[in-house]
């Protein structure tokens, strides 16, 4: 796996809207884009890139009984979910 | 005197300062409200009260909220997010106020605009404050803006990215232009946008006096108080939830362009404090305008959670951190862009809230209701006004009848749960607009039968008094029943049909017009002496109805609110009527007492 964090400028001319391929979030400003199969898919974060893809979520995985159980596939997302970081904690941290 | 009480473990300041503080914030938002009712032009906003008025610190998490509509306070939480992010931290002057709607960055749905002002305290920013309403005229391909046949957002109206509507308290002449260009009704969106700017203003008064009053390190440290308050009230809420998956389904019925239903599925995942409601399994994405965007699809979770938790944890930023939505993008809870989407708002997100009642149905079925309607039975209309040859616009949504709960019968003819609104009063159809309101009665029958019946729907009969008339409609429980609970049986499907002046037959609109759904549909012209009739759908019963005691059957045969045919079939109940009109009631063999 391989990914980057950009961070989206308002396109005016061209409106590239980045939904987490995880949950679905419209993300307005810091993307993690994973490169997937050729394809660039964007993220919350990267941890959430990866639990997508080792979850029954990738399509690969569609048809895997090992995919894994979903409460603790939630657990992992909201402890690696950027989107989920307190709004006052990230405008601190900057 | 000052009171003074010990601050309870990990708050900064005392309970009672808090409590006075949080009664201000959400008093504050009332205030909006009522400074947005009284001073606007259109009746969305001064009768069927479609708007919502909401405050946030400085980092954009709300700090309070009122009784507005709920699918509007989830949605601006992510509409003042998207701004702040799209727009940055440090780009607001004092008297700057800025316009959004675009369901892409966060709205529900074009109509639904969102106006936001920064407060500034000694030269700081200490708060946001924003309001959300719905403008009846949007410029969309229909008038009134929810076009029932729409094919992609561009035909929904005149989508706005965060633009300043007011820069340092200066109105920004050419965004207004642009806008009034675009609205079939300049004057009535002008008089309803500087209406929104006075609520905005009430509340940045109200912040800079309470800051006045305690301080600012006082103001800041309740409002975190207040955060973490409601986060640690809603986990307890959640905790009481037995943990766990549990599921659910039902179906939006069509999209208006084409014939099919769409499924809307949900997981809902219960782990300790913290619920997930996954809508992975939805169906794609609609071609027609029943699509939600994640905003849409997030804000409705909060709205059927928020019915099932204590009503008096405060409203804010910490009631939704223990709340999670999983919506895979390109489904009809989650639509990408260009989609259309304006009646996801309106009837996807109360199609969301009760596949989340069905989940949890089991799990806590003392909080439960059945189905509620499920519609807003949007009836939309516009044209050169008689009168005075101006155009008119309006958007009409029905009650309906709520779900049956654990311990009563479910309310009849109230707005759709994720409104809060009130419909059109007669007066207003009959003096601002050419109808006249022929007949407008609760529903004998409608309400799903159950130990606790489903609430009532209406059916409302409307003349046309105006030689065209432009119409288009949005319904939904038109061909599928709003669902009982726990024996309880379906309530009545809604309708919207027409009679042609002159005419004896009530016609469907596909009947009449070739729409390609009857329940959605766009722009059709009615001429005068044409009438439509409204049929707003009924809830579902909860629990079995051969189990409702005797004496509440003969109640609703008193009343009219069901028939003695259905005492008899669906109650088990033989009814007699005596020479005083009253009831005379016993059971039908095979029925307890």
């Amino acid at each position: 796996m391989s990914g980057r964090w950009i961070e989206r400028s308002p396109m005016y001319l061209s409106f590239d809207i980045y939904n987490c391929n995880y949950c679905g979030k419209n993300v307005p400003r810091n993307v993690w884009l994973e490169e997937m199969a050729g394809e660039t898919v964007p993220f919350c974060s990267p941890d959430v890139a990866q639990i997508y893809v080792r979850t029954r979520r990738h399509p690969e995985n569609l048809r895997r009984d090992d995919a894994g159980d979903l409460t603790e596939e939630l657990r992992a997302v909201r402890r690696g979910c950027a989107a989920l970081r307190d709004r006052r904690e990230i405008a601190e941290s900057k | 005197m000052t009171a003074t009480a010990a601050r309870p473990a990990g708050l900064r300041v005392d309970p009672v300062t808090l409590t006075v503080i949080d009664n201000y914030l959400a008093t504050t938002c009332r205030e909006m409200g009522i400074a947005m009712m009284r001073t606007a032009y259109s009746p969305m906003f001064n009768e069927s009260l479609d708007f919502s008025c909401v405050m946030f610190d400085r980092f954009g998490r709300m700090i309070s909220q009122a009784e507005f509509c709920p699918s509007q306070m989830g949605t601006i939480k992510f509409t003042v997010e998207w701004m702040l992010d799209e727009l940055g931290a440090d780009v607001y002057k004092p008297g700057d106020v800025i316009i959004m709607n675009d369901p892409y960055r966060g709205s529900g749905h074009i109509p639904e605009h969102t106006l936001l002002k920064a407060v500034f305290y000694e030269g700081e920013i200490v708060a946001f404050v924003a309001n959300c309403a719905h403008l009846a005229e949007p410029g969309a391909k229909a008038p009134g803006g929810l076009s029932g046949d729409a094919t992609d957002i561009f035909q929904e109206g005149l989508r706005l990215p965060p633009l300043w509507l007011q820069r340092e308290g200066v109105a920004q002449e050419d965004i207004w232009k642009i806008i009034f260009a675009n609205h079939r009704t300049p004057k009535t969106t002008h008089g309803d946008l500087m209406a929104m700017v006075g609520s905005l203003n009430v509340a940045e008064r109200r912040i800079i006096s309470l800051i006045d009053r305690y301080g600012m390190e006082t103001y800041q440290d309740a409002t975190e108080d207040l955060m973490t308050i409601a986060e640690r009230r809603m986990r307890e809420e959640i905790r009481a939830i037995p943990d766990g998956e549990y599921t659910f389904e039902d179906v939006i019925e069509d999209d208006g362009v084409s014939d099919h239903p769409y499924t809307v599925r949900v997981r809902v995942v219960v782990d300790d404090d913290q619920i997930t409601c996954d809508f992975t399994g939805s169906s794609e994405q609609a071609e027609g305008p029943m699509n939600g965007t994640f905003a849409v699809t997030a804000s409705a979770v909060y709205n059927a959670l928020m019915h099932l938790t204590d009503p008096t944890i405060p409203r804010n930023e910490g009631v939704y951190r223990p709340i999670h939505t999983v919506a895979p993008p390109g489904t009809i809870v989650n639509c990408e862009f260009p989609a259309p989407l304006v009646g996801g708002n309106t009837e996807l997100s109360p199609r969301i809230t009760d596949v989340i009642f069905g989940a949890l149905s089991d799990a806590i079925p003392d909080r439960v209701p059945a189905s509620l309607g499920g519609t807003s039975c949007c009836f939309l209309f516009g044209g050169e006004h008689p009168d005075d040859g101006e155009f008119y616009s309006h958007f009409h949504f029905e009650g309906i009848g709520w779900g049956g709960r654990p311990r009563k019968d479910g309310n009849s003819q109230i707005i759709v749960i994720n409104g809060n609104c009130r419909n059109t009063p007669v007066e207003v159809f009959e003096s601002r607009y050419p109808i006249r309101v022929e007949s407008y009665r609760l529903l004998e029958d409608s309400g799903g039968p159950g130990l606790n019946r489903g609430g009532l729907g209406i059916e409302r009969i409307l003349t046309m008094e105006t030689d065209s008339i432009t119409v288009s409609a949005i319904f939904n429980r038109m061909t599928v029943d709003p669902f009982g609970l726990h024996g309880g049986k379906p309530g009545m499907n809604s309708g919207i049909y027409v009679r042609f002046a002159g005419t004896q037959d009530w016609r469907t609109f596909t009947d009449a017009f070739g729409t390609d759904s009857p329940s959605k549909f766009a722009n059709l012209t009615l001429r005068r002496g044409d009438q439509v009739k409204i049929i707003a759908p009924g809830g579902g019963g909860w629990g079995d109805p051969l189990q409702r005691p005797i004496e509440r059957v003969k109640a609703d045969l008193d009343e009219g609110f069901i028939t003695p045919a259905a005492a008899e079939s669906r109650y088990g109940v033989s009814a007699s009527q005596a020479a005083d009109g009253t009831w005379d009631v016993a059971p039908a063999a095979g029925r307890g007492k």
